[in-house]
């Protein structure tokens, strides 16, 4: 399956615009919301972006809509909601990918260089950097990897690796 | 001239307060002596009936522009409150991680701050809050800093935690300077005037929640508020 970038946005966004989708009957007009909340019209698209490839909205005609699942994870506490994003991102080539890079690395650990080098063969018309702490921030917040800083090591999170121990 | 004058009110256990009025009204002072972290030059914050006469050890304060150390990780943020208090550290780290994981910072814990974005950086600053326990929670314009979809989250999420029976802290005051902000979230809105900061109304908020910006009953108090600040 063809590996495709992350938008650069971040979680928060993310369920916020989900917030405002619930509050205006689950659907808005993609122009409209970008007046609205004082957005520009491409970081605004990144969000909707993003909120697509989760499962969370789509996107007919010129509305943004909210799925079942954007509404079931308002719903839920943040324990919930950090599980239904992380089973989301867990189908994303980009994650099955570094996951299994990961994986077949002896400790389930690797340093950032690496993971720059397999990033920048699978997209190579992107800023590697940028993407790698957007996969980062997201793998953290749905709990799949863990990165430290200090010693610029990206590896598994437990539950994804129980045999890394 | 005084910053403030005339300011009285009760805080009832289990509200949720919002203090409105324009820039420069003294509301983050008021915040301040309510929390008791700057003494008023005359008049009293009675806390559960007692003078208030220094720092008030059942409160903690979120603010605006965060107030993490740079140099310390997420979890190293959250602990340092609990340190002040005496925790060893295997307590220490034992609530810092309940309540990490309580704001959605959970994975998050190696990370320094300059890693974060603007949303994960205020929960932080929540976590660190909350994890002292307070009865209080004082909110200093808490999402001003953040972009308008950040805002949206985190409001929900600080009124999920308000409103979450486990939680220690029951009772919010929040200072804010969107008037909108304060009626989709607070009990009463408390309105000040600038120059000297002095009380102009305290307006119950009624409707029950979750509360639809779009509610032409929510127009309609924001409306109100405004004409009594202009």
């Amino acid at each position: 399956m063809e590996i495709e970038p992350l938008p650069q946005v971040s979680a928060s966004k993310v369920i916020g615009l989900l917030e405002y989708l619930d509050d205006s009957n689950g659907k808005e007009d993609i122009y409209r919301l970008a007046e609205e909340i004082h957005y520009e019209l491409g970081e605004l698209l990144s969000v909707i972006k993003m909120a697509e490839m989760l499962g969370l909205a789509e996107t007919p005609g010129g509305d943004v809509v909210i799925q079942t699942l954007g509404r079931d994870l308002l719903k839920n506490k943040m324990v919930e909601r950090k599980l239904i994003i992380r089973e989301q991102l867990t189908k994303l080539p980009i994650f099955q990918r570094l996951t299994q890079f990961l994986q077949e690395s002896e400790s389930g650990r690797l340093d950032r260089e690496t993971i720059l080098e397999e990033l920048s063969r699978c997209l190579p018309h992107e800023n590697i950097d940028d993407l790698f702490k957007t996969v980062v921030n997201w793998g953290r917040f749905a709990e799949l990897f863990g990165y430290h800083s200090d010693t610029r090591m990206l590896y598994l999170d437990e539950e994804s690796f129980p045999s890394g121990s | 001239m005084p910053a403030l004058r005339e300011i009285s009110f009760t805080v009832r256990e289990g509200e949720f307060i919002a203090l409105v009025g324009p820039s420069g009204c003294g509301k983050s002072t008021l915040l301040r002596i309510l929390a008791g972290l700057v003494p008023p030059t005359e008049g009293v914050v009675l806390y559960e009936g007692q003078t208030q006469k220094s720092v008030n050890l059942d409160s903690a304060m979120v603010f605006q522009s965060f107030a993490l150390f740079p140099w310390l990780t997420v979890m190293g943020n959250v602990e340092v409150g609990l340190e002040a208090r005496g925790l060893s550290k295997m307590a220490r780290r034992k609530k810092a991680a309940y309540f990490i994981d309580k704001v959605g910072l959970d994975g998050f814990e190696e990370a320094y701050p300059r890693e974060l974005s603007g949303g994960m950086k205020q929960r932080v600053g929540l976590a660190r809050a909350l994890a002292v326990e307070p009865k209080l929670l004082c909110m200093d314009e808490p999402f001003s800093a953040l972009d308008p979809l950040t805002t949206l989250a985190l409001r929900e999420e600080v009124l999920m935690l308000w409103e979450d029976q486990t939680m220690p802290v029951n009772t919010i005051i929040m200072v804010t300077h969107i008037i909108e902000e304060a009626v989709l979230m607070a009990d009463r809105v408390l309105v000040l005037s600038s120059h000297p900061g002095t009380l102009l109304a305290d307006i119950p908020i009624t409707l029950s929640r979750p509360r639809d910006k779009k509610d032409p009953v929510v127009d309609e108090l924001s409306d109100n508020i405004f004409s009594l600040m202009a």
